[in-house]
């Protein structure tokens, strides 16, 4: 990370880039366009790049934006463990120094209030708090089910919040259920968990609403290495699978008729950096890999999906402005800041 | 002078625009099994705008000037090595990707050992003779996964015969804590005394950081050597070193076929 930056800086000052005959400059990073079909997009990796000194970050697990257009991000450097962006990439503030094991960031506006939900693998707790950081409840590890002895058994990746305020906590590191409170953090009921079973899941690392048929409201959760997504009913009966054969797919992220996801890496090339993006419409079919293989489907069943182009590490979360602009935060790739994805026509 | 710094602009140029691009990323190769009876079949796919997948079959690094591929490949050979590497106008070509395929050698009759790890239990021994692996999925049930300091088979051909090598297919994945043997014995069967011998041992400490994959371990016999009967006695990496996933914890032992020639 430090050599390709020194490199790229180095060869800034030594020459006028622009002087350069044509022929020399077959194609330049800052012209990568990536993605497909309706949903491409031009790359700055430069965004959310900050002095590391002052504002370091270990990994950049996931990102939120609220409603006065401010990026949230939530690394588990607990020397800020929260880093709030303008969309420009200008730091805002930061805050959170109590979160070792920061993982799952999401926001809810509760009538009116924004808050955040952190899950801390750590901890092994759910910790809802204000914008500015001030703790509002904690969850602890669910005796309620019958399923845990301790809390280590528990590791909470992410929640989602259902319009009536209810939690809903996948425990994607534990024991893979996911767990839904009332908006007091009382218990109501588990599903999922590990198993043999289409309805069972196996990392279930991410978990979000999803209302784009509103008639059918459903919960979407991650089951990362089975390369999927499974639907369930508010009230947790399984509903269908979504095959992304190849896609180590993290949260799911809605907007408009969209749903996007971090790939962290291709199954076909595990443990080597091989992560991208993939786009689902509102049939959830693939329309963009963002980095990664052109769509393809046979017989209506999606084929593989693979990285292609090395640009990714492994991204680990989206998040999608009120502009269509795409941020990708990346686990375990050299502490790097966010990049930012302009969608282009 | 001034040609020298036109020239030595040039290289600097040269060199920022090659810093400039993004590598491509590997092709995506498919293929049942690496071990075959008969014919194996591999494709290869890699869904980028203008790319191309080039690829050797003679062991060298391919490149530009290399074969296209086009359509699937057959290999009938007793070992054949196929690497591959995806090409783009405006990209780094990618690293090579390379799929070794092992022909069927000596039948093996039967082995049994030292249970795997209920976790990776796949199919339990016959995993290790069933003529299905090389797919680095730990979860395809082609592996058996030990979590053990020394793990031990006894590999059983019947009738004793001539035998060059035995082979055994094992996997490094270091982020999984998957670490290559560190060393292996040989113990051959001996009819008279109804009882195993010390035959051969190898050494192959100092391979944990070695890149991730499958290798096949070949485990060469002396010239002229007969066996029916063999015992095999793997150690795996006790303690991982500083620096590398999983340090100071053990090693698991991943294989998926043992072979013999």
């Amino acid at each position: 990370m430090h050599r390709r930056k020194f490199i790229q800086n180095s060869a800034l000052a030594a020459t006028g880039m622009a002087m350069l005959p044509s022929f020399l400059s077959s194609y330049k990073k800052e012209d990568l366009i990536i993605g497909h079909n309706n949903k491409r997009y031009r790359v700055d990796t430069n965004w959310g790049k900050l002095d590391f000194e002052r504002y370091p970050v270990k990994d950049c697990h996931e990102m939120v934006q609220d409603s006065q257009g401010r990026i949230i991000l939530l690394t588990n450097e607990t020397k800020n463990n929260v880093i709030i962006y303008d969309k420009k990439g200008k730091l805002l503030t930061t805050w959170g120094s109590e979160y070792p094991g920061a993982h799952g960031l999401t926001l809810f506006n509760e009538n009116g209030a924004e808050v955040l939900f952190i899950c801390d693998n750590n901890r092994h707790q759910v910790i809802k708090t204000t914008l500015d950081g001030r703790v509002l409840m904690t969850l602890d590890y669910p005796k309620e089910t019958g399923q845990y002895t301790k809390a280590e058994e528990y590791i909470p990746t992410e929640t989602a919040i259902a319009p009536n305020g209810d939690i809903y906590v996948a425990d994607g590191y534990g024991k893979d259920f996911v767990i839904q409170y009332n908006s007091k953090g009382e218990y109501i009921r588990h599903f999922g968990g590990r198993g043999d079973t289409d309805a069972h899941l196996l990392n279930a690392h991410g978990v979000c609403m999803d209302f784009r048929y509103p008639e059918h409201p459903c919960v979407i959760v991650t089951s990362r290495q089975q390369n999927a997504f499974k639907r369930y009913t508010m009230e947790g009966k399984y509903i269908g699978t979504i095959p992304l054969p190849g896609a180590w797919v993290c949260r799911p992220v809605i907007k408009g008729e969209y749903l996007y996801a971090a790939v962290l890496q291709s199954q076909s090339n595990q443990w080597k950096e091989s992560g991208f993006i993939t786009i689902l419409d509102k049939n959830n079919r693939i329309v963009s890999n963002p980095g990664g293989s052109v769509p393809a489907y046979i017989n209506n069943v999606p084929d593989e999906s693979y990285q292609t182009i090395k640009l990714f590490q492994y991204p680990h979360d989206v998040c999608i402005d009120d502009e269509e602009n795409m941020y990708v935060a990346q686990w375990n790739s050299g502490h790097v800041y966010p990049y930012k994805l302009t969608p282009v026509s | 002078m001034r040609k020298i710094f036109l020239l030595l602009f040039l290289i600097a140029a040269l060199h920022a625009t090659a810093q400039d691009e993004y590598q491509l990323a590997p092709p995506l190769l498919k293929y049942s099994s690496v071990f075959f009876k008969d014919k194996a079949v591999l494709t290869m796919s890699f869904r980028h705008p203008g790319a191309v997948i080039r690829y050797t079959t003679d062991g060298t690094e391919p490149n530009e000037k290399s074969r296209v591929y086009t359509n699937q490949l057959s290999v009938t050979a007793i070992q054949q090595t196929i690497r591959a590497r995806s090409f783009a106008p405006g990209f780094k070509p990618s690293d090579v990707v390379a799929v070794s395929f092992v022909k069927d050698g000596i039948p093996v009759k039967n082995i049994t050992g030292t249970a795997p790890d209920p976790a990776y239990s796949a199919k339990g021994m016959r995993t290790l003779y069933d003529n299905a692996g090389g797919s680095t999925d730990l979860h395809g049930g082609t592996w058996l996964g030990y979590m053990k300091d020394t793990v031990e088979f006894i590999v059983d051909a019947g009738t004793a015969r001539p035998m060059k090598k035995i082979l055994l297919s094992v996997l490094q994945q270091k982020g999984s804590w998957i670490y290559l043997p560190v060393w292996v014995t040989v113990d051959k069967w001996n009819g008279a005394t109804k009882s195993f011998q010390a035959f051969m041992s190898y050494d192959f400490s100092g391979n944990e950081k070695a890149e991730d994959g499958i290798v096949f371990r070949d485990l060469i016999f002396p010239k002229g050597t007969v066996a029916g009967k063999l015992r095999i006695h793997i150690g795996t990496l006790k303690k991982i070193p500083s620096g590398l996933p999983g340090e100071n914890e053990s090693g698991w032992l991943f294989i998926d076929e043992i072979k013999l020639f």
